[in-house]
């Protein structure tokens, strides 16, 4: 009897474990990750140093998940999308004109994940100095016009008032066509970064770059290591480091990024009062003031009675 | 002995009066009286018998009252009374003989005896002093009655040499009239009571100073003095006697009557706890008495410790004797006294309550007076403190049945002018309290003949005449002929002369209540907050009112009135200052009559005035705030004019619903609005409160009219078309004109913010078509703000900031010409204007911020 009950169940194990390896695919292991930098609006220096930064932190990911990881850094948006990387350290105007992408960290940089940014000036620190001048910009590709006349000038100058503008491939470049090259007289920069310009007037804060999931094929629990470990990773210099994804400050710049229209109003209808001198009659009686009756005051014992 | 033999000498010779009839019996009573002067008692006996012997006959009363004498002297009292017997079958009746046998029965002890013949002596012969003074040694603890008269005779008619043995007999005496003294108090004879205290000062003093050093003659004398001084009411000789007895302990008398009589000296001098102290030691000493209790009782009843007074007054209840009818009475109208004055309890400790008023305590007072008056129906003060009993109670009718009895009784026509002047004054008093003050009057003036200087009398007298000026108050006439009778009486009563100047005022003859109130601010005791307060009023009446005066006179009364703490009169001075002011501040007006309504709210001589003069200011100040544009105290204004329509008169109720109702559509309340509007319509009478059209098209006018306030869309396109339907309607001048623009225009508006351009259009020129002055320039912008362009330039600058909203438009129109400084400006200046836009601050912040302006 006992030994019957065994070749059942026996038989019924090694069904099911057949039923299981039929009903999956075969899962095709990952054997490598891919991260692209596009940053142009953070310092980075030189070309080696970005490129140093994002290995850096592709070593560290491959620690993090036993899997091999490249890394490659980009000179526009477009290659970067072209190459499919899995992930991206992407400029935060790219990320707000991109917000299909899974934000997986935000950069840290000065102690925050955003910074303020201001017009510079060449020529003086008013903004009628710099009307007919040229602006000197970081072309990013990710709506520049956007970007400048309604993110920065606030939907607020004339696009003409500047007489023109100079696309630059990064932070450095743009500063440097003004301050250097004399190229152009005005740049817009996160404050502090353009050394030797007058600051005409401040812009509002711009989200540093995000870490973004951007194949959105990788198993999540690989995401998930890739994350802990971008947001583990201190690293030092341009960007001091990462935190948890910061979805809305991403959100708030490309809402920014659109024309504000002013609507005309209308007057403030006055109401027509009916003028109570028009229409009521005082009633005449308005006059009879009452007078209290004195007699009360006529002195009698207290409660009518002699005690 | 002594005495006998001062006896024996004041009888002179036993022979003065025998017959002549035998010489040797004459011989022999000779012998015996020089004996008996001798001393030698033997010889003097033999020499009395042998003439006895003789002739029987022949010897006189006098004689055998010797010989009985002999046998005292020797002590032979039964052969005395053997002699006496054979001598009283002669002279039966003799006070010679009768004298002697008193005195032996007195020293055989058969004292009582010895009294009943010593009475049949001192009858026939005062002068017997022996016997006198058994009398008085026999009642000096029984009757000073009988001790008093006794000792007198005594005294008046001892010989010389017995002047040494008068310690005692005045020290008795002085004893027996101080209880006498106390028996003519319970009988309320003072002045005999004074009297007799008079004479027991005399004979201590007398002992005091010419037996002092006698053994116990120092004492006795100081502890009557004590109690005599007390007697007579003079306090602070008797404190001194009785400190001087108190000192030491053995000094006081086994009555302790010391202790007492000091206490009561204390207490008459106020020093309560002095005399407490002292009435306890007396309540020691002598524990079963109630007068030492009665005492600490009034030490308390002194102190206003009525409790404490009560519950002493109920030890010595319980302590009083039957046979001590005025300590009884005395003890009840105490306690009488101390019930009506103790509060009643807390609600909820019942007690008996009978008819005086639920204070139980009032009823026992009753209860223990009247129980007390029916044991001693002729005692006055008991009445007179019952009959006061029963007027705290509200027990008139029982008052004046209790004082007319005694009008009727005997008793009180031998009372003194002064308690007959009382029970007269507690009868006018029941009298006035049931309203017959007719009668009260003649009582009183019957109580001011008795006691003419009373004053309190007078008083009395004066307010009856005044009540009976206010009872004739139908008759003006009437009522100031009494008044001048009462003035008449006491030309200087605040009473009276207040009386007058309030009648005066009533009659509308002011000046002559000025001139009155002017007397009455010299007279001491007036009510100052009701005189100021009616000389304010003085001047808002007569011929010639001056409120200007009037105003400063209430600002004066108001000082007093707030000085004296008395609402109730401030009430009615804000209820007659505020309308003075009104029109200067209304703020403070009705801010006083707020007051005066809130104080006076259960006064109804006072709230219906300061209600209607509050309803009135508010409408005032509504009307006012309407003016200035401030819909929403307007209309809390209005609202609480309403709450008390009672207050209001004539068209009052709808003028004020009306106003209330256009306040509420200009607070933005144009669904209640709407309401109050239906609520006149049904109401009618429109022509009472509303001028020509109004009244005429009034329903249809004002449904359109809070419509067209209303806010909505499709209320306002109902108004539009019944403000059409009165267009031509002349009485209503151009007002329906401008209504119809303006709600055109508010429905354009609507219209716009519901995103329907083209239907604002219409709208705009619907409006237009009506529109005159500032209306038709917001048309004008309105129009081009709909399609706002370079186009549009002319137009808005032509507007020249007016309405200010044109500005706005005009500062997006430079923004989009690329003028951002001409922008700001623009947008400055519609601040600057009032304009409020939802981002017209956040536009010239940012023009600023970027363009540095």
């Amino acid at each position: 009897m006992q030994t019957k009950l065994l070749t059942i169940l026996c038989a019924a194990a090694m069904q099911w474990g057949l039923a299981g390896v039929a009903a999956a695919e075969p899962a095709e292991p990952t054997q490598k990750i891919t991260i692209g930098l596009y940053a142009p609006t953070v310092e980075f220096g030189a070309a080696q140093a970005r490129l140093a930064y994002v290995q850096g932190l592709a070593k560290a990911v491959e620690q993090a998940t036993g899997i091999k990881t490249f890394a490659q850094s980009y000179a526009n948006v477009a290659a970067l999308k072209k190459d499919g990387v899995d992930f991206a350290i992407i400029d935060g105007v790219c990320y707000a004109t991109n917000l299909q992408w899974k934000l997986v960290a935000s950069a840290n940089i000065g102690g925050g994940t955003t910074r303020p940014w201001a017009l510079y000036s060449s020529v003086g620190e008013t903004m009628a100095a710099l009307k007919g001048k040229k602006l000197a910009f970081i072309a990013t590709g990710c709506n520049d016009a956007g970007f400048i006349d309604n993110a920065m000038l606030e939907s607020e100058v004339d696009p003409a008032f500047f007489g023109a503008r100079s696309g630059k491939p990064d932070l450095t470049a743009a500063i440097a066509e003004v301050a250097s090259y004399k190229a152009a007289q005005a740049v817009f920069a996160p404050v502090g970064a353009a050394k030797g310009l007058t600051k005409v007037f401040d812009t509002g804060a711009v989200p540093n770059p995000a870490f973004v999931d951007t194949s959105g094929k990788l198993p999540a629990g690989i995401v998930d290591k890739v994350a802990a470990s971008v947001i583990g990773y201190g690293g030092s210099g341009a960007i001091a480091g990462w935190t948890k994804p910061s979805h809305e400050i991403y959100a708030a710049l490309a809402s920014r990024l659109g024309k504000l229209t002013k609507s005309a109003i209308l007057a403030n209808a006055e109401p027509v009062r009916i003028d109570a001198k028009d229409a009521l009659i005082e009633p005449p009686t308005l006059k009879d003031t009452a007078l209290v009756d004195v007699h009360h005051h006529f002195v009698r014992p207290s409660g009518g009675r002699m005690e | 002995m002594t005495w006998l033999i001062a006896w024996a000498a004041t009888l002179g010779l036993g022979v003065v009066q025998a017959p002549r009839a035998a010489a040797e019996v004459e011989d022999d009573l000779r012998d015996g009286d020089k004996q008996f002067e001798n001393g030698d008692w033997h010889k003097a006996a033999t020499a009395y018998d042998r003439a006895i012997a003789k002739a029987p006959g022949q010897v006189s009363a006098e004689a055998y009252g010797k010989r009985a004498a002999v046998f005292i002297i020797l002590k032979d009292y039964q052969g005395g009374l053997d002699f006496l017997a054979r001598a009283k079958a002669r002279f039966p009746n003799a006070p010679e003989v009768l004298e002697q046998e008193a005195l032996i029965l007195w020293e055989t002890d058969r004292k009582e005896e010895a009294i009943k013949v010593a009475e049949v002596v001192v009858a026939k012969r005062p002068q017997a002093f022996t016997n006198q003074k058994l009398i008085g040694e026999f009642y000096a603890s029984r009757d000073p009655m009988k001790t008093a008269p006794a000792y007198e005779q005594y005294l008046a008619n001892r010989p010389g040499d017995l002047e040494a043995g008068d310690v005692l007999p005045r020290i008795r005496l002085g004893l027996a009239y101080l209880a006498l003294a106390r028996l003519a108090i319970g009988d309320g004879d003072e002045p005999q009571a004074q009297r007799l205290f008079g004479k027991a000062a005399e004979q201590f003093d007398l002992v005091q100073h010419k037996f002092g050093r006698k053994p116990n003659a120092q004492v006795n004398a100081e502890n009557g003095l004590c109690a005599a001084l007390t007697g007579m009411g003079q306090f602070d000789q008797a404190v001194t006697v009785c400190e001087r007895v108190t000192e030491s302990p053995n000094r006081v008398d086994s009555t302790g009557s010391a202790w007492f009589n000091l206490a009561t000296a204390y207490l008459a001098r106020k020093q309560t706890k002095k005399a407490r102290t002292a009435g306890t030691e007396f309540t020691h000493l002598r524990k079963t008495e109630a007068r030492g209790y009665t005492l600490l009782g009034d030490t308390f009843f002194a102190e206003r410790d009525w409790t404490a007074a009560l519950d002493q007054y109920q030890r010595a209840e319980k302590l009083v004797k039957p046979n001590q009818p005025h300590e009884q009475i005395q003890l009840s109208i105490r306690m009488g006294k101390t019930y009506r004055r103790l509060p009643a309890p807390p609600s909820g400790q019942s007690g008996p309550s009978g008819q005086s008023g639920g204070n139980p305590n009032l009823t026992l007072a009753i209860d223990k007076l009247s129980s007390a008056f029916g044991a001693n129906p002729g005692s006055i003060e008991l009445a007179l403190e019952l009959g006061s009993a029963y007027l705290d109670a509200r027990q008139d009718a029982k008052a004046t049945a209790l004082i007319d009895r005694l009008l009727a009784g005997a008793e009180l026509a031998r009372a003194s002018p002064e308690t007959r002047g009382s029970v007269l004054v507690l009868a006018g008093k029941a009298l006035f309290n049931q309203h017959k003050l007719k009668e009260a009057r003649q009582r009183f003036e019957a109580a001011r003949e008795l006691r003419p200087g009373d004053i309190t009398i007078q008083r009395s007298l004066v307010v009856t005449i005044n009540e009976q000026a206010f009872e004739a108050d139908k008759e003006p006439k009437a009522a100031q002929a009494l008044l001048e009778q009462a003035l008449a009486l006491d030309p200087q009563s605040p009473v009276t002369i207040t009386n007058l100047a309030v009648l005066a005022i009533d009659r509308g003859e002011c000046d002559g209540a000025r001139q009155q109130l002017g007397k009455l601010e010299s007279i001491r005791g007036h009510d100052t907050v009701v005189r100021t307060r009616l000389l304010a009023r003085s001047y808002l009446c007569g011929t010639h009112p001056d409120p200007k005066k009037a105003m400063e006179a209430y600002a004066i009364a108001e000082r007093e009135a707030k000085k004296a703490n008395a609402a109730l009169a401030l009430a009615e001075i804000y209820t007659e200052w505020a309308p003075l002011g009104w029109d200067s501040d209304p703020n403070d007006a009705v801010e006083k009559l707020e007051l005066a309504v809130q104080t006076s709210a259960q006064e109804p001589s006072v709230a219906p005035a300061a209600k209607r003069n509050l309803a009135i200011a508010l409408f005032r100040r509504g009307w006012r705030a309407m003016r200035e544009g401030k819909a929403t105290e307007a209309a809390a204004d209005f609202e609480k004019a309403l709450r008390d329509a009672s207050v209001l008169r004539s068209t009052e109720p709808l003028a004020f619903e009306f106003s209330y109702a256009l306040a509420l559509l200009d607070a933005g309340r144009a669904t209640e609005a709407a309401r109050l509007f239906k609520g006149l319509a049904a109401k009618g009478n429109q022509g009472g409160y509303l001028k020509g059209g109004y009244a005429r098209f009034g329903s249809q006018l004002f449904a359109a009219y809070a419509s067209y306030r209303n806010g909505t869309l499709a209320a306002r396109h109902e108004a539009a078309a019944e403000l059409a339907k009165l267009v031509q309607e002349s009485e209503l001048g151009d007002k329906i004109k401008d209504l119809l623009a303006a709600c055109w225009e508010s429905i354009a508006v609507d219209q716009w913010r519901g995103g329907q351009p083209g239907a604002a259009g219409r709208s705009l020129a619907t409006a237009e078509k009506y529109a005159t002055g500032d209306a038709r320039r917001r048309i004008t912008m309105d129009r081009a703000a709909l399609a706002l362009g370079k186009n549009s330039l002319d137009t808005i600058e032509g507007l020249a900031g007016n309405p200010p909203e044109s500005l706005v438009n005009l500062g997006i129109l430079y923004d989009q010409l690329g003028r951002p400084r001409d922008a700001y400006d623009a947008w400055t200046r519609a601040k600057a204007r009032g304009v409020q836009t939802r981002d017209l601050q956040r536009w010239i912040d940012t023009k600023k911020r970027i363009y540095g302006y």
